[in-house]
């Protein structure tokens, strides 16, 4: 029986549990090449595309332009010319069964020392594989990885933190330098490994933490990605950063989020209202501001180099080629991401998702 | 973060509010609930179940149940805000405005203008609204536009949980006199929700939806069928963008032309009666100051002007519905077809 690849409906973030297909931008019958445009999917958050992961002939599709199809399950199957009609049909009610099966990402409160519960987000929490733990930037929450979480997590649980005054987990008024917000980060990532290995993957802020932690780990951390990280001497946008703070409205807040990618269309309404609710959260401004003073300052810039020289384990350093809020950094080995400015995570989700299984499959 | 009803949503500002503020105290007719029966005290949490569990929480002192009588609790709400305290009064029906009327428009609207900006009046007014509930003409009006049209009064209006617990917060803690009406068919309605308290500022709209074909200003609980006629019309490759003002008083008026200008077709939706109201209000805004990028004349969707009908199947006829603003919309985008009209 020859290969036959399912093309899956995608799971974007712990609430989406299905998917619309906006359209298919490939017939039945064409030529697919890996990483080439498939299908638009649209979710009541977001519209993206996704890409083919698989070569091929697209040889049936599965859900038409504008049904739905729940997370995981096959929207499409790639194929050579030589497989049949009937084998088509059992690979797609294999991954229909598959699908149904699929365990839903869970969020829970992971509470410190001080009483105050920072969120996880885990998928696939059950799998034997060495965990990763995903660290997010600042003002941003584990969202950002709503790309990346679903495909990361094959064969392996993925944790995605908020970090302390972001996202879901409590306000933290304390926790604000490089430190204090390892060491907030370290509590939940004990609390999820166990005294276990792990993987750590840092986006900007968060990669700063993810040096800071890894070198407190020590050899436990088996592999270090950092996208766009802050810290390694290419500073961080004072621009943004005091924009975002003093933007209370939203066309103030809209301006900020512009330049963290590529493509401001990509900037929707919904982003920039949830900016704006999670700085409205009674103390989070106040925590932001502390946190941008003491992690994101011109005397913080290469504060990282240090962490940088003393890691044991392999480190991947992922930057957007066009990223305005970070400028990439010279002389650290950064892979450069074509088409993506401060989110490449997001922006090429596909690339940086195959990246980082490469990296983490390496190490391990 | 939590899925919560709009009800829930509510119940937990006013206790983060009461919590956090030892002035803020709540009164109205049955907002302990059930207190009265033998032994029985906040069995049903007021009349909406909205204050459940307030007045364990913050005892008889705080949580005060008043006779019925709109124009002397709404009186005493606006003195004990003159005082210093920080009220939260409740009308069961913004219909029952008329006997406590003059408290609202002629004392705590005007206190501060009066008194020459030095008094304030913190005071919130929460009252339910709307049709759908079978509630006959007395019981189901949509009323804002007349509170709007009160200098010195602001006047909100939420559209799902998250804005009601962060617009209500902020109410309770502005220090003018509030009207926060609450569809009543809403209560049930479910949305994410920040668990901690926030305050969402007045007068800035949430843009519900991007769309570069047209513009839906809808409140309330007509965004939700805005959002609807949406959907339709984008299978049919119309993107209509959706702006919910979130407060008629202030307006947001930059947004609202903002989009206006953006996409040059306007259709208002509200669910007030049409003479006077706030789709006549947006559509002179537009009007106004956007009439140069106008591609079509701007549309009301609303209910005819009689009272709202008892019979169940008139009252859905009576509503503006998400195939009705659908159709308002269509006729916009026709309207430029037609004409060959601007690019």
């Amino acid at each position: 029986m020859s290969r036959i690849a399912a093309v899956t409906m995608p799971k974007w973030g712990m609430t989406m549990t299905e998917g619309r297909v906006a359209a298919w931008l490939k017939a039945e019958g064409d030529a697919v090449e890996p990483g080439e445009d498939l299908v638009e999917i649209e979710t009541e958050k977001i519209t993206n595309v996704v890409e083919a992961a698989e070569g091929g002939t697209l040889r049936r599709i599965l859900v038409a332009p504008g049904q739905t199809a729940p997370c995981g399950a096959p929207i499409a199957l790639i194929a050579g010319a030589d497989a049949t009609g009937a084998e088509l049909d059992a690979v797609a009610a294999g991954g229909a069964v598959a699908a149904a099966g699929t365990a839903a990402a869970e969020r829970r409160l992971v509470t410190g020392a001080d009483g105050i519960g920072l969120s996880v987000v885990t998928a696939n929490g059950g799998a034997a594989g060495v965990p990763v733990v995903l660290i997010h930037g600042f003002a941003s929450d584990a969202a950002v990885w709503m790309f990346n979480e679903d495909a990361l997590a094959a064969g392996r649980p993925v944790h995605a933190v908020d970090l302390p005054s972001h996202g879901a987990s409590g306000v933290r008024a304390e926790a604000t330098g490089i430190d204090a917000l390892a060491a907030a980060v370290r509590d939940v990532a004990e609390a999820l490994v166990r005294g276990g290995p792990l993987h750590l993957v840092g986006h900007s802020l968060g990669g700063r933490i993810a040096l800071r932690l890894a070198r407190g780990m020590g050899g436990r951390v088996r592999s270090l990605t950092l996208i766009a990280p802050a810290g390694l001497g290419s500073g961080v946008n004072a621009g943004f950063v005091q924009g975002y703070l003093a933007a209370d409205r939203r066309r103030a807040m809209r301006d900020a989020l512009r330049m963290l990618v590529a493509d401001e269309a990509s900037v929707t309404a919904e982003m920039v209202e949830n900016a704006l609710a999670a700085k409205r959260i009674d103390g989070v401004g106040e925590a932001l501001a502390a946190i941008a003073a003491q992690t994101l300052s011109p005397e913080a810039a290469a504060s990282g180099l240090d962490d940088l020289a003393a890691m044991a384990c392999p480190v991947l350093i992922l930057w957007g080629a066009e990223d305005r809020v970070v400028p990439p950094a010279a002389g650290v080995g950064a892979t450069r991401i074509e088409s993506a400015g401060h989110l490449p995570q997001m922006e090429q989700a596909a690339r940086v998702n195959a990246l980082i299984l490469a990296h983490v499959g390496g190490a391990e | 973060m939590a899925v919560r009803s709009f009800r829930a949503a509510l119940n937990e500002a006013l206790h983060q509010a009461m919590a956090a503020d030892p002035r803020v105290i709540l009164m109205g007719e049955d907002v302990t609930g059930g207190k009265g029966g033998d032994g029985v005290e906040d069995a049903w949490g007021g009349a909406f179940g909205v204050s459940k569990g307030l007045l364990g929480a913050f005892g008889p002192g705080r949580v005060i149940d008043t006779p019925i009588t709109e124009s002397a609790f709404v009186g005493a709400a606006a003195g004990a805000a003159l005082t210093g305290l920080r009220p939260v009064v409740e009308i069961m029906f913004v219909d029952f405005l008329g006997v406590c009327l003059d408290q609202l428009m002629n004392q705590a609207a005007k206190f501060r203008y009066m008194f020459g900006g030095r008094a304030t009046t913190p005071m919130v007014l929460r009252a339910t609204f709307g049709a759908g509930a079978r509630s006959a003409s007395q019981h189901s009006q949509a009323l804002y536009p007349i509170l709007t049209h009160i200098p010195g009064l602001k006047v909100v209006i939420p559209s799902n949980p998250a804005d009601a617990k962060g617009l209500l917060i902020q109410a309770i803690r502005d220090d003018d006199p509030v009207v926060f009406l609450e569809h009543k068919m809403l209560y049930d309605e479910t949305g994410e929700v920040p668990d901690r308290p926030y305050a969402t500022p007045f007068g800035e709209a949430r843009v519900v939806r991007e769309g570069g074909d047209a513009v839906i200003v809808a409140l309330g609980r007509m965004v939700g069928r805005a959002e609807a006629a949406a959907r339709t019309l984008a299978a049919e490759g119309i993107q209509a963008a959706i702006v919910d003002p979130r407060t008629t008083s202030p307006l947001d008026h930059g947004t609202i032309l903002e989009y206006a200008e953006e996409t040059g077709r306007v259709v208002v939706v509200d669910e007030a009666s049409p003479r006077c109201g706030m789709a006549a209000d947006i559509a002179s805004l537009v009007a106004e100051r956007a009439f140069d990028a106008l591609k079509a004349p701007i549309l009301k969707v609303t209910p005819p002007h009689t009272p709202v009908p008892y019979s169940p199947v008139l009252e859905d006829a009576y509503l503006p519905d998400a195939a009705r603003i659908a159709r308002a919309v269509r006729r916009s985008v026709a309207h430029r077809a037609a004409r060959g009209g601007r690019a």
